[in-house]
């Protein structure tokens, strides 16, 4: 689940700001990215909304300032939504 | 004789001079840039509506020499005032920040973060208050990242307590927190 995690947040945060996934390291943040500033910021955020499928709570809005926090974001996301295909 | 406060003080950042504003100067520049631009009018006063002058000098020109304040953010490269910065100051030796950068030319380029760092050590280097807090529309994404790369903590949620006359929706509203000993920290390992 955390290598999923892990690769949808670096997947989401390249595309938001327009550069090659390797460039995202496990260190990545407002800090370290320098393509990650305030418009880089909006839409790194729209594209985990469009990942989850909903709007972002405002306490993980006001939690995201790294590759990590996103990271947790997803791995909340897939372990709220459940195994796929479990049987009752 | 009294001395003027230290937030009359004209600042330079590496880019900008920040100019203290007047209440006409302030009121002008302020209006003539924000009051048509549903953008900048809805992340300050929640709503995109134009405001008529009295309602403007009211709300929007944050000078009073006494606890309010503003600066013209000016390119040293020449032109006109490109946002302003204020800043109010509240009991407790604590203070409110708000910015509106008007010219989107400079959007994006980390033009509050450089003001606003040289706004703060002031204010800290010169003893005008300990403490920084402020409130932003938790969808006011651009605002939240600027806050966060200053080193501000979020300390507080308001769930629903703002309304959008325009839209009729209720919003979130984020609450961060600076304080003094955080900032020299930051300084620290800035240094």
């Amino acid at each position: 689940m955390t290598d999923a995690a892990e690769l949808k947040a670096r997947n989401a945060i390249a595309r938001a700001l327009k550069c090659a996934p390797g460039a995202v390291g496990p260190d990545a943040s407002v800090e370290t990215l320098p393509q990650w500033d305030s418009i880089g910021h909006v839409n790194i955020i729209l594209e985990v909304e469009g990942d989850l499928g909903r709007p972002l709570l405002p306490e993980e809005i006001a939690g995201i300032s790294a590759f990590a926090d996103i990271v947790l974001i997803y791995q909340r996301h897939q372990a709220s939504a459940g195994p796929k295909g479990g049987s009752v | 004789m009294t001395k003027p406060n230290p937030m009359l003080q004209r600042l330079e950042t590496e880019r900008f001079i920040l100019k203290p504003l007047g209440r006409i100067e302030a009121y002008r520049v302020g209006r003539a840039n924000w009051n048509h631009d549903p953008e900048i009018m809805r992340n300050l006063v929640h709503s995109s509506r134009p405001l008529g002058r009295l309602k403007w000098l009211k709300k929007m020109v944050w000078v009073n020499g006494k606890s309010k304040f503003s600066h013209a953010i000016v390119p040293k490269d020449g032109g006109p005032a490109i946002g302003i910065h204020g800043v109010t100051l509240q009991k407790h030796r604590s203070a409110v920040l708000v910015v509106a950068v008007h010219d989107r030319q400079w959007w994006g380029r980390k033009v509050v973060a450089e003001v606003r760092r040289a706004i703060i050590d002031h204010a800290f280097e010169r003893q005008v208050v300990d403490r920084f807090c402020c409130t932003v529309q938790a969808r006011n994404t651009a605002s939240v990242f600027n806050y966060k790369k200053l080193g501000f903590k979020h300390v507080g949620t308001l769930h629903q307590a703002q309304y959008d006359p325009d839209s009729g929706e209720l919003f979130d509203t984020l609450i961060f927190e600076l304080l003094r000993a955080d900032w020299d920290k930051q300084r620290e390992n800035r240094s």
